[in-house]
């Protein structure tokens, strides 16, 4: 095991150094050399299928799974399946040694009681390994990440290949709109910009050319990377890496060495199964020794010790509900269904509880909790703010027009789809995201002129791209009467630095100090809002100096970009999505505390959370952090501890370089002590170390992520949520749900199901080991009492896998009881799926009480049948002798077979008697504390489990042919009766139990009964 | 924004994983069982195993009581003369199985009769158990509530609907003479001492149950030449070939087999079971015979599946001289 680990380690270390790529620091013509290529000719075909064989194909290898057989033996020894193996054994030893002793007669009964063990296990195990296969099968599709197809030079000529075919050396041309097929350096480039989001995170387009501009190969300006967008321009470039080696497929590879926790149901499954495991082998053994020693004392042991092994299974299968591990996959099979319509795709089954029993969610701001789309907020013009929503109703002036014309003329962004009449929501673009909205935004506001029309008339006639340097961008346009405007966009502060003159309710002014701090209250009231800020400013050029025929130079400015004429600011934001507030306000309600984890500038973070949650506080001890990251114990514990008593703030804004500083016991009082926590400026890698001190503070976490480097935090979670719109492959694949719309508003509803399916499967746990006790209870009168045996093995099985399955099922319908949002997630250490108080309750409660309703059936039956239940006692031996008569109360003589045929009505009768009560407790079942009035009888498919059960049991008893295979005999209508009688005592009895629970919350009856 | 930091802090936090392995509380299964600490049994602290225990006692109480109840009121509804099923359609039916004497108690599995000729305490089981069988036909206090049947007289005078007419109406007494006159009694230790067996037959007891009589023309050939109206017969032979080739000669006694007027039974004190014998004539020497007896009237089906109407038994007569220290053990 430690061996194992110790490698696993060892892999992991060397998987984290090998990120060296040093293909992009050498001169272009030695690359060419060393992977023996030519730009202009590429790679022959030869060559090309050569290195395809030796590099193997270019896609990344899914996790090396154990292959199924394997999966699948294993599963067979699962849980109550080793139990089952035991009791199944047994009875082939059993039959095998009476064989032998007893040649002439055989008894097969045995034999196919041990072969219909054996099958359940196989049935149970293929059903149970079948339905968790299919909800992995989905995942299937989601396979395809690289671009089917790819324009590569090959011999000589431009050719499409499979993308999964490319080779390092291959040449290949990449457009906007693809994606990058390989790690490539990049030879030529024209405008070529690329989105590296889906690795970093980060959606900003950047710039890629052919120069070597940084030793890091994530920074330097040469390489473009396996997996990311192109989303500008064209480029050529040569193949250096392909498939798992490129970074993507390392940092995949990385994400599969990340050791992930167990899910909190599966803890919960192992620790029932260990709790009835625990019931049934003590008990089991208990009663084998006291069979072996009651044989011992009669001095029987030496030929008899092998009917203690028969009671021994009996106990033992008894004991085990083998419908329940069947029956919970399938309630979580069908809440994941649910789940998926509303836009959760469960990938791994266990996680439909998982996300139920979150108490932490490590949200994304990008994409989740906001829209990822920038939107123009807000405007600052004519020395007011405003609303980017309502300035469409107020009154133009020059001022506003000629700022809306700098908007929309200084812009490098475009409608992809020249059809004007879509709307502009659903047209896509290319360019900057604050360029598209700011584009869009103006695109309504010129009404009935559009964008594409202004630029026609005012052509562009040069630039100065946007430099992070200069922080400003300027294009140069030609009117139609022929002059020259120049515009210019930037950082604000820059460009009021640049400026002389304002606009202003259509006047050109002089800049003054009043002016400037109208500016100033302006500025930083948006910036306080979070909000991205641009300047706009223009100079019309006088056509004297600048004659139509001009040439601009833009490498050496021969035009002004001083003294120019400020026109406002215009602020975006990525608003929330719509939902989301409500949403993380019902996760605050639901005990479930939301953490922001954004790469944003902490102002924007915290701006957003106050958004989206309203009890954020605007006091957040954001300003103390921020502003001196270089002092390391900022928190010192007592002092925080003191404030946190006195100010009762409980949000914190933890900046990410922050929180590399901070020490682990730091991190953890975070962690403990703020209800809100924003960690801001966070790279998506930090997310794991969220994460894990999360965890470390026993939270159950879900994480949402959609980067590739998001995924080893999405393998370390709990639960780890991927994006499906806007989630890479890798992202996805790490994760055990996918959010199929990127809404956070969807977790939430998946919290509802996860919480409610826990209940319910409480509940349905609680239904279905009711039956256990009436089905060992004979077993244990049998030994100890000596009385014939009053329910059969296969009568057993027959409620097992037969009457109980679809009641049990039929929970994962049951509306939930009471707002299950409304208390705080599940303490996954007190809070047990299975504890002792189910197991009371059902077992010694209602478990008990369908005993005796069946025992009372028994003992009446017997007595109508002329063997009074005193005569019952120690009849058990001369019962099962085949060649004895034996005599009843009117000493009438009984047969063997008239006495199997007796004992088969009794079995049938216990049968048909647990079947009833079980109805009953069906019903009590469906609610913990109310009353099934207010609960009402909505589920329609656990009616129909009523009526199924009804008829199935009817079957099994009435059905000439399979009574006689079940050895279950018809039952008299009378007999019927009694426990119709018992069936509604237990009802109105639980109803009055729930009553006193009510009544009494904290009382006697609550702590000895409430599961 | 500065890029290179950005992308050395992921690396470093990839870097960090896989080493914060934390220590995990266990939940021990000593401490669940008892927690000094909390001071806890099973989970639970004193006051609450009390209140549970107190809780389930009372549950328990009220619900025996009112089960016990419950079953009281409806046995208490069944006739102790008369069982509530019996006859055609019913579980015990109305077809009667066969069961023979001398069977031990002491060893209920075996239907083997295994003795020594010459050694009196191999056979002093069996022939007490039939002793003791046959006594109760001859014990003055039983006979005394019997009556002598004879002509047309049968129970079924005294009997209908499966129970007696009235209280103390007397049954027909039940007479061993026929057996002792052919050698099948105590004072011949039932023929065991001579290797000649014999072995009682009787049907199993049948409330309302009387034999029908075979039409002339369907007796069936096994009883055929012993048949006598109002009577059932039996026939035994071996179970398989060698056995039937070995049992040699069978004497049935009476011939005709039971008298058919001691039915129908009913409920009652002193009812007398009647019964046939059969003395099995020249048994073969240690060897095993499996015997099979069948009875025989009109309304007995014989069913080998389901043990009507014959039994099953085997013998076993051994011949070996004893030897002294044997004897003396006993």
């Amino acid at each position: 095991m430690s061996e194992k680990k110790k490698k696993r380690e060892e892999n992991l270390d060397e998987l984290k150094k090998e990120i060296t790529i040093t293909e992009h620091e050498v001169p272009i013509e030695e690359l060419y050399k060393s992977l023996d290529t030519n730009p202009e000719k590429g790679l022959d075909e030869q060559e090309a299928s050569r290195r395809l064989v030796e590099y193997g194909p270019n896609q990344l290898t899914p996790p090396k799974n154990k292959p199924l057989w394997f999966k699948f033996i294993i599963s067979l020894f699962e849980g109550f399946n080793i139990l089952m193996w035991i009791g199944s054994v047994a009875c082939f030893i059993n039959f095998i040694i009476v064989a032998k002793r007893t040649a002439e007669t055989v008894d097969y009964d045995t034999m196919w009681l041990g072969i219909i063990l054996a099958a359940v296990v196989l049935i149970t195990s293929i059903f149970t390994f079948y339905q968790e296969r299919k909800s992995q099968h989905v995942m299937e599709s989601f396979k395809k990440m690289i671009p089917p197809k790819v324009t590569v030079v090959r011999s000589q000529k431009m050719q499409q290949i499979d993308a999964v075919d490319l080779v390092i050396g291959d040449i290949v041309y990449l457009v906007f709109g693809d994606k990058v097929p390989a790690d490539v350096r990049v030879i030529e480039a024209n405008g070529f910009k690329v989105d590296n989001s889906s690795l970093t995170g980060e959606n900003v387009a950047v710039r890629r050319t052919p120069e070597f501009t940084h030793k890091n190969p994530l920074e330097t300006s040469n390489l473009v990377f396996f997996g990311t967008s192109v989303v500008e321009g064209n480029a050529l470039g040569i193949v250096i890496l392909t498939g798992d080696n490129t970074v993507m497929g390392r940092i995949a590879g990385l994400t599969s060495l990340v050791e992930t926790n167990q899910t909190p149901i599966a803890k919960e499954i192992k620790h029932f199964i260990k709790m009835i495991g625990t019931v049934a082998i003590s008990l089991g053994l208990l009663f084998l020794a006291i069979s072996l020693y009651t044989k011992y004392k009669s001095g029987t042991l030496g030929e008899e010790w092998i009917d203690c092994i028969v009671f021994f299974i009996g106990i033992i299968v008894a004991n085990v509900p083998e419908g329940i591990l069947p029956t919970i996959t399938v309630c979580l099979t069908l809440t994941a269904k649910r789940m998926s319509k509303k836009n959760c795709l469960v990938k791994n089954l266990e996680a439909v509880e998982t996300l139920g029993s979150t108490s932490t969610i490590c949200s994304d701001k990008t994409g989740t909790l906001t829209q990822n789309r920038m939107t123009v907020a807000h405007l600052w013009v004519n020395g007011k703010i405003f609303d980017s929503e309502v300035i469409s109703e107020q009154p133009r002036n020059d001022s506003t027009e000629r700022l809306l014309r700098c908007a929309a003329l200084c812009s490098r962004a475009k409608f992809k789809n020249e059809d004007w009449n879509t709307p502009d929501s659903k047209r896509e673009t290319i360019g900057d995201a604050s360029e598209v909205a700011i584009m869009k935004f103006v695109n309504k506001q010129l009404q009935p002129v559009n964008v594409h029309e202004l630029r026609e008339r005012c052509r562009k006639i040069n630039e100065i791209p946007f430099n992070s340097n200069e922080k400003y961008s300027v294009t140069i346009h030609r009117k139609e009467n022929g002059q020259f405007l120049l515009l210019m966009k930037g950082a604000p502060e820059r460009i009021l630095h640049r400026c002389s003159t304002i606009s202003i309710d259509g006047q050109t002014a002089r800049i003054n100090e009043l002016v400037k701090d109208g500016y100033n209250v302006a500025y930083e009231y948006l910036g306080g809002r979070g909000e991205r800020v641009l300047g706009f400013c223009e100079m019309e050029l006088d056509p004297v100096k600048f004659p139509p025929n001009f040439k601009f130079d833009t490498d050496e400015p021969n035009f002004p970009l001083e003294n120019l004429c400020f026109l406002g600011l215009i602020s975006m934001i990525d608003p929330p999505r719509p939902g989301v507030p409500e949403a993380v306000r019902l996760c605050q309600s639901a005990g479930i505390q939301v953490v922001m984890v954004t790469g944003d500038h902490p102002i924007t973070a915290k701006a957003i959370e106050s958004c989206v949650s309203d009890s954020f506080s605007e006091s957040a001890r954001q300003v103390n952090i921020i502003g001196q990251p270089k002092v390391v114990h900022l928190i010192s514990l007592e002092t925080d501890e003191l404030n946190l008593k006195q100010n009762e703030i409980k949000a914190i804004v933890v900046h990410g370089e922050w929180l590399n500083k901070l020490e682990e016991s730091e991190l953890d009082f975070i962690v403990h002590h703020y209800d809100q926590v924003v960690f801001a400026r966070t790279s998506p890698a930090q997310k794991l170390k969220i994460v894990e001190a999360y965890q470390r503070a026993g939270r159950i976490v879900a994480v949402t992520g959609d980067g590739v480097n998001d995924a080893p935090a999405l393998r370390k979670a709990d639960i780890g949520i991927a994006m499906g719109i806007t989630g890479t492959e890798v992202s996805k694949q790490a994760a055990d749900m996918v959010l199929l719309d990127d809404n956070f508003a969807s977790i939430v509803t998946g919290v509802e199901e996860g919480r409610l399916i826990f209940d319910n499967l409480k509940k349905s746990i609680a239904y279905t080991l009711t039956s256990n006790i009436p089905e060992l209870a004979p077993f244990l009168t049998y030994i100890t009492l000596g009385i014939p045996l009053p329910m059969s093995i296969r009568a057993i099985l027959c409620i097992d896998l037969g009457t109980d399955i679809l009641p049990a099922i039929s929970f994962a319908y049951e509306p939930a009881e009471s707002d299950i949002m409304d208390r705080p997630p599940r303490n996954p250490k007190r809070d047990r799926l299975v504890n002792w108080r189910l197991l009371f309750y059902s077992y010694l409660l209602i478990g008990v009480f369908q005993a005796i309703v069946g025992f009372s059936l028994y003992f009446w039956i017997m007595a109508e049948h002329g063997f009074p239940s005193y005569t019952l006692l120690n009849l058990k031996d001369v019962w099962e002798k085949r060649d004895l008569l034996v005599p009843d109360k009117y000493n009438r003589y009984w047969n063997y077979q008239d006495r199997m045929n007796l004992l088969g009505v009794c079995h049938g009768a216990f049968f048909y008697a647990i079947v009833c009560v079980q109805w009953a407790d069906l019903l009590i079942s469906k609610t913990r504390m109310n009353s099934i009035v207010t609960q009402g009888l909505e589920n329609n498919v656990l009616n129909i489990s009523l009526l199924f059960t009804t008829l199935l049991s009817t079957f099994f008893l009435f059905t000439p042919g399979v009574n006689s295979i079940l050895k279950v005999g018809p039952i008299k209508l009378r007999w019927a009766m009694l426990p119709v009688l018992g069936m509604w005592q237990v009802f109105a009895f639980d109803e009055i139990r729930r009553a006193v629970i009510r009544k009494y919350p904290d009382g006697v009856v609550f702590h000895t009964t409430y599961y | 924004m500065s890029k290179d930091n950005k992308h050395t802090e992921e690396n470093n936090a990839l870097m960090a994983n896989g080493h914060k392995a934390s220590p995990k509380e266990k939940d021990s299964f000593i401490s669940f069982i008892y927690n000094k600490r909390e001071g806890t049994f099973l989970g639970r602290n004193g006051k609450s195993w009390v209140q549970i225990i107190v809780f389930y006692i009372i549950y328990y109480i009220f619900l025996g009581a009112f089960w016990l109840g419950c079953l009281a009121i409806f046995l208490s509804t069944i006739d102790k003369n008369l069982p509530r099923y019996y006859g055609k359609g019913t579980i015990i039916g109305a077809n009667p199985g066969v069961g023979y004497q001398p069977w031990l108690k002491n060893n209920p599995e075996s239907t083997l009769i295994k003795f020594n000729i010459n050694d009196n305490t191999t056979y002093a089981d069996y022939v007490g158990v039939l002793e003791n069988y046959t006594m109760k036909y001859e014990n003055e206090t039983t006979t005394k509530l019997t009556k002598l049947c004879s002509g047309s007289e049968s129970n079924s005078d005294i009997v209908k609907d499966g129970k007696l007419k009235e209280e103390g109406l007397k049954p027909c007494r039940f007479k061993l003479d026929v057996f002792k006159a052919s050698g099948c009694s105590l004072e011949n230790d039932f023929g065991f001492p001579d290797g000649k067996p014999c072995v009682i037959l009787s049907l199993n007891r049948l409330i309302d149950w009387k034999p029908e009589d075979f039409a002339d023309d369907v007796i069936p050939k096994e009883i055929a030449k012993r048949y006598k109206k109002g009577s059932i017969g039996f026939n035994c032979d071996g179970t398989y070939g060698p056995d039937k080739e070995y049992i040699g000669k069978i004497e049935y006694i009476p011939e005709a087999g039971i008298d058919g007027r001691f039915y129908p039974y009913a409920k009652m004190d002193n009812y007398h079971q009647p019964i046939a014998m059969v003395k099995f004539h020249n048994l073969p020497r240690n060897r095993v015979v499996l015997v099979e007896c069948r009875a025989y009237a009109g309304n007995i089906e014989q069913d080998i599946e389901t043990r009507q109407g014959l039994v099953h038994f085997e013998l076993l007569v051994e011949d070996y001289e004893v030897s002294t220290p044997k004897t003396n053990g006993s």
